[in-house]
Formats: structure tokens, C-alpha cells, sequence
């Protein structure tokens, strides 16, 4: 049984705009914040664009889904990743042993996506400051009970 | 809402006193999944007046410029295309070079923000292009021969919307400017990392 133990939104300059763990216990939003830490370096660093194409032999970083960026077997966690095409970068962190199928884990990274471009649009919000809204809060709390 | 209950009865009154027949059927129930749509006059107004708030407010406070007015109203669009902009490259992947985010720009978000694409895109490959809607949404209602100023108005929030959607792209421009000589032609000239 897999269940979601934390989702952050980091910024272009990987800034955290969202961290929050979903548990109960004491040590684990440190534990989580690590995680989050460690799959950073998974993550292509964002470049300036170049005015012209870019030579065919070097790939652009990829975006969307990523997959699992960082897991590790002593916490008994994975940090799945998502980059947007604003490089801002969404992860989910999922403990627990079982595989949470791929499907599931893009339709979750969609709406959250979805979440985070809504709260982005809250005219209440500052623009490169972390995002303090509880509607989102709830929004991201219902896509990782949707994670199963 | 009052507004809303005023309109449903004149026109519940308007089929009554039409011949007698029976009432029309009650409007099915919005589906929760669809997004809320809104009449785009109710756009077109609010555009104005915040242009007119912000544009003609010289008499209140004296200590403005004009073109303190016109870079207020640019931080309102830079805004708005910040945001739009995620909200439409939602699925799409983040563009490989400069030409290919102003691409993004001229087709998807132009859509979004203004209902079509831009009809010409023009560029020197060297960080400056020049983009010219001939029908633009935002002068739809200014006359052929109106004063320049009057298109002028209603650019710069359309001007600031642009920065804000090339910034949020990761391609920040280092000035945009915007010509119109005969509405609804409308030109833009964006820089991007050249000296403006």
C-alpha cells in the first residue's frame, strides 16, 4: 500500500514555493524535506535559451512526466518529478513498498498541475513568492488521497 | 445576482406575452465539470474602465505621469500572462529555443488571450521579432481614424501581457514595443537579449 507522504512546487531557481508533508509524524517533514532535496539533482538545471535552435546532438531537458527522480530504500520512499513547460518543477513523494502504476501517477501529476496553475492565477498571490493559499492546500491534500 | 434574476424573468414574461404558449423548459443543470463561461462584453467593459481609471486619473492626483499610468496598467498584464501562460502550456513541453517560445507565444497563448493567432511573425534571428495581429481583439471597437491615443490605451495591457507570457517562458524580453497606425492593425516588436 503506497500513499503520497509529500508534495512541493520548486521555482525555476529551484526556490521552494510549496512544502508540505501529509503526516502525522514528528520527524517526517524533515525526512521529506530531505527527499525533496536530494531528487533536485535529478533534475536537469534550467538553462537560458539560446537565440538559435540548439545542435542536433545536444537533447533539450526533458519535460512532463519524469518518472521516479530519487528513492531511497532506508526511508522506504520514492520522489516522483514533473516539470511544466515554465520550469517550475511539481514532486510527489510516495512511501510504502507497493508500485503505483505510471497511469495513476500522471493523471495525479495532471491535476495537480492543474492546482498550481489555478493558484498562480489567484490574484492574491505574489508571483515568485511561495504559495500560501489553503483552497490549494485542500486541492493537492485530494490529489494525493487519489494516489493509491 | 439581482441582475441575473431581472433578466430570466423579462424573458419569461417577453415568451408569456408572445402568443400564450407554454413556458419554456427550465435550462438544464450546469454540469460541475465545464468551466464557467462568461459573456466576452462583460471582458470588453472591464478592460475599459480599468483603462480609464488608470489612464485619466490626473485630475485626482497630479503628481503622475502618463507614463506611470501606462506602466501600471503593463504590471496588470505582465500579470495576466504570467498566469495565462501556465494555465495554456499545461501538456505542451517547454520550448527548446528563443524563436520556438515566441512561436508558443504567437499560436497557443494568442489564441487564449485574444481568440485567434498572430497573422505575421517576422524575425531578424538575432533576438528581434516582430509580431502583427491585422484584426486585434482588444481594438475591435476603436475606429479606423481615432486618435492615436486612444488605440494607445488599449495596448498596454496587451503589451504587458506579452512580457509577462515571455517571461514566464524563460525568455524575459528586453523591450516591447507597439505600433498602430490603423486599427485593428496592430503591430508588436519584441527584443529579446539585444540592447533596446
Amino acid at each position: 500500500m503506497a500513499s503520497v507522504a509529500g508534495a512541493a512546487v520548486l521555482g525555476p531557481d529551484a526556490s521552494p514555493w510549496f512544502l508540505q508533508a501529509f503526516t502525522s509524524n514528528e520527524d517526517e517533514p524533515l525526512r521529506f524535506q530531505r527527499a525533496v532535496h536530494c531528487a533536485l539533482d535529478a533534475v536537469p538545471p534550467v538553462q537560458a535559451l539560446s537565440s538559435t535552435a540548439q545542435p542536433s546532438s545536444s537533447t533539450p531537458p526533458p519535460t512532463g512526466y519524469l518518472g521516479v527522480i530519487f528513492a531511497s530504500a532506508e526511508d522506504a520512499c520514492a520522489v516522483y518529478g514533473y516539470v511544466t513547460a515554465t520550469s517550475v518543477t511539481l514532486m510527489l513523494a510516495l512511501e510504502g513498498d507497493d508500485d503505483v502504476r505510471d497511469a495513476d501517477m500522471r493523471a495525479a501529476f495532471d491535476r495537480f498541475h492543474a492546482a498550481y496553475s489555478d493558484a498562480v492565477a489567484n490574484p492574491f498571490h505574489t508571483l515568485g513568492q511561495p504559495i500560501s493559499s489553503t483552497k490549494f492546500v485542500q486541492r493537492v491534500k485530494s490529489v494525493c488521497r487519489g494516489v493509491r | 445576482m439581482t441582475d441575473t434574476t431581472t433578466t430570466s424573468t423579462t424573458t419569461v414574461a417577453a415568451a408569456a406575452a408572445g402568443g400564450g404558449a407554454a413556458p419554456p423548459p427550465p435550462p438544464p443543470p450546469p454540469a460541475t465539470s465545464s468551466p464557467v463561461q462568461v459573456a466576452e462584453i462583460c471582458l470588453d467593459l472591464l478592460l475599459a474602465e480599468t483603462e480609464r481609471h488608470f489612464m485619466h486619473r490626473d485630475v485626482q492626483n497630479a503628481n503622475t505621469s502618463s507614463s506611470d499610468d501606462a506602466k501600471h496598467l503593463q504590471a496588470i498584464g505582465y500579470r495576466v500572462g504570467y498566469a495565462l501562460v501556465e494555465r495554456c502550456s499545461r501538456g505542451k513541453p517547454r520550448p527548446t529555443d528563443k524563436l520556438d517560445a515566441v512561436k508558443f507565444v504567437c499560436k497557443d497563448f494568442w489564441s487564449a488571450a485574444f481568440g485567434k493567432n498572430v497573422d505575421h511573425l517576422r524575425t531578424n534571428h538575432r533576438g528581434v521579432f516582430v509580431l502583427q495581429d491585422t484584426s486585434f481583439r482588444n481594438l475591435r471597437h476603436v475606429p479606423q481614424h481615432a486618435n492615436n491615443d486612444v488605440a494607445n490605451e488599449r495596448l498596454q495591457i496587451p503589451t504587458g501581457m506579452l512580457q509577462g507570457a515571455l517571461a514566464a517562458l524563460g525568455v524575459p524580453p528586453t523591450s516591447v514595443e507597439v505600433e498602430c497606425n490603423s486599427p485593428p492593425d496592430v503591430t508588436f516588436t519584441v527584443k529579446i537579449g539585444v540592447a533596446p
